[in-house]
Parts: structure tokens; C-alpha cells; sequence
């Protein structure tokens, strides 16, 4: 792969490896006792929604007449 | 008799791909709606046990799978964008695969389900409601994409990627689905 082309894939491949982090992260509150474990797995899996809408479905497109 | 012809005005219409990207996303909250109704009716009916016998580990596998078969479908959606038509049908042919395997691991947490807890009990209704659910939308998110690879293969979206960024938003769409479902069912 040429530098250009993982610079350009680079931001996709940083979410990907963000949201798989935050769903390891999501699987350990849930085993330990932590207090608010429920809000906790909640906000994770709220991040991880709005990163894919943002990054990947690109909301901010919608009312955009170009691809 | 006199006939009158009506011009169209094209100059201030809404132009079509802004018209599709607003109908695609209309749809994502209707079956959004779905998905709701099916979240109320698991903590309805189990309130937040889990069943301490679902396997975690094919829960977490299965997951990032799913979330793996985003990027690459991302990167098939950008390739189609710049016309790159190999690099589209490479990327569509990992969502595929990625989503089949995924497919798979849900098919095959339902055969240890069916011993540990079937259909008729409390958490095995709402466990297979809604890992059914979501496996369908799965398999006509496959099937779409497997349409627009075999159409891509053919050179069709060389001038207009719109089909290609629909499949891949459902795709993410079907995502972010299990985003949710899998807390839901795997970990409260």
C-alpha cells in the first residue's frame, strides 16, 4: 500500500480499532462489580453508535447533493 | 379542445441522491422503531438477568467481527465513490465473507441455545426473537450486497455509486443494531 493510500484509509481503520476496544472495555465492566456498571455499558454503547453514524454513515451527508 | 403542457420545474428541485439519502435514513428510523419495541419486550419479560450460560466469548467474537465488516464495507463505499472498481469488489467480497462468518457464529450460538435454554423459556423467547430478528436483517443486507458485488462486477457503478453507499449503510445500519443488541442480551 502506498503512503497516500494508508494515510486515506488510516481514519476508518482508527474507528474500527476504537470501537472494538470500547466493546473489550464494555465486556470487562460487565464482569466486574463495578457501581453503575448498567450506565456505564450504556454511554459505551451510545459512543459506539454515534462514531459509526458519524465516521462511517456520515450523517452530516444527508442533505448534501454530491457523493 | 386545447391541451396544455406542464414544465416540470428542474432548477429548484431537490436533486435525486439527496432524495434517496433522505428516504434511506427515514427507513433506518422505522426500523429503528422495530428494534425498540423488541428492547422493551426483553426487559419486560427478564427484566436485566442474562442467562449465566451464554457463551460471552462467541458474544464478543461475533461482535467485533461485525464491527471489522463496517471498515471494510466503508472502504468498498469509498472505493465506488472514486471509481476504483477492483478495490470496490475487494472490499465487498471481506464485507461478504465477514457477514457470513458472522452468520455463522450466531447459527452456531443457537445450536448450544437450544440445549441450555429453548425457545419456550422466558430468556430462550427473547434470546431467539431477537438474535432471529436481527440474523434476518443480516441476511438481506448480504443478500444486497451480494447484488451491487455481481453488479459491480459488471462495471454499473462507474458513473453512479448511490447503490453502493445504500448497501453499505444498511449495512452499518444492521450494525449498529447489534451495537445495542449485544449489550442487551450478552452483558447487563
Amino acid at each position: 500500500m502506498s503512503p497516500a493510500k494508508a494515510v486515506q484509509s488510516s481514519p476508518g481503520l482508527m474507528v474500527v480499532i476504537v470501537l472494538s476496544v470500547l466493546t473489550l472495555v464494555e465486556y470487562l465492566v460487565s464482569t466486574t462489580d463495578i457501581p453503575g456498571a448498567l450506565l456505564w455499558i450504556a454511554l459505551i454503547a451510545v459512543a459506539k453508535a454515534v462514531m459509526i453514524i458519524t465516521y462511517f454513515m456520515h450523517i452530516g451527508n444527508i442533505f448534501k447533493a454530491k457523493s | 379542445m386545447s391541451t396544455t403542457t406542464e414544465t416540470i420545474p428542474t432548477e429548484h428541485s431537490t436533486p435525486r441522491l439527496q432524495i434517496n439519502r433522505i428516504g434511506l435514513w427515514l427507513f433506518f428510523v422505522s426500523e429503528s422503531m422495530l428494534f425498540l419495541g423488541l428492547f422493551a419486550i426483553r426487559f419486560s419479560l427478564v427484566g436485566t438477568d442474562v442467562h449465566p450460560k451464554l457463551s460471552q466469548l462467541i458474544g464478543l467474537i461475533i461482535t467485533v467481527l461485525l464491527l471489522a465488516s463496517s471498515y471494510t464495507a466503508f472502504r468498498a463505499e469509498r472505493a465506488a465513490h472514486a471509481g476504483d472498481q477492483a478495490e470496490t469488489m475487494h472490499y465487498l467480497r471481506l464485507t461478504l465473507m465477514l457477514g457470513t462468518v458472522f452468520l455463522a457464529g450466531v447459527a452456531y450460538e443457537w445450536f448450544l441455545a437450544f440445549e441450555k435454554f429453548p425457545p419456550d423459556t422466558e430468556f430462550g423467547t427473547v434470546f431467539f426473537t431477537m438474535t432471529g430478528m436481527h440474523a434476518f436483517h443480516v441476511i438481506t443486507g448480504l443478500i444486497f450486497l451480494g447484488i451491487i458485488y455481481r453488479q459491480a462486477r459488471r462495471g454499473a457503478y462507474a458513473e453512479d455509486s448511490w447503490p453502493v453507499e445504500a448497501g453499505v449503510k444498511y449495512w452499518h445500519f444492521v450494525d449498529i443494531v447489534w451495537v445495542f443488541l449485544y449489550p442487551v442480551l450478552y452483558l447487563l
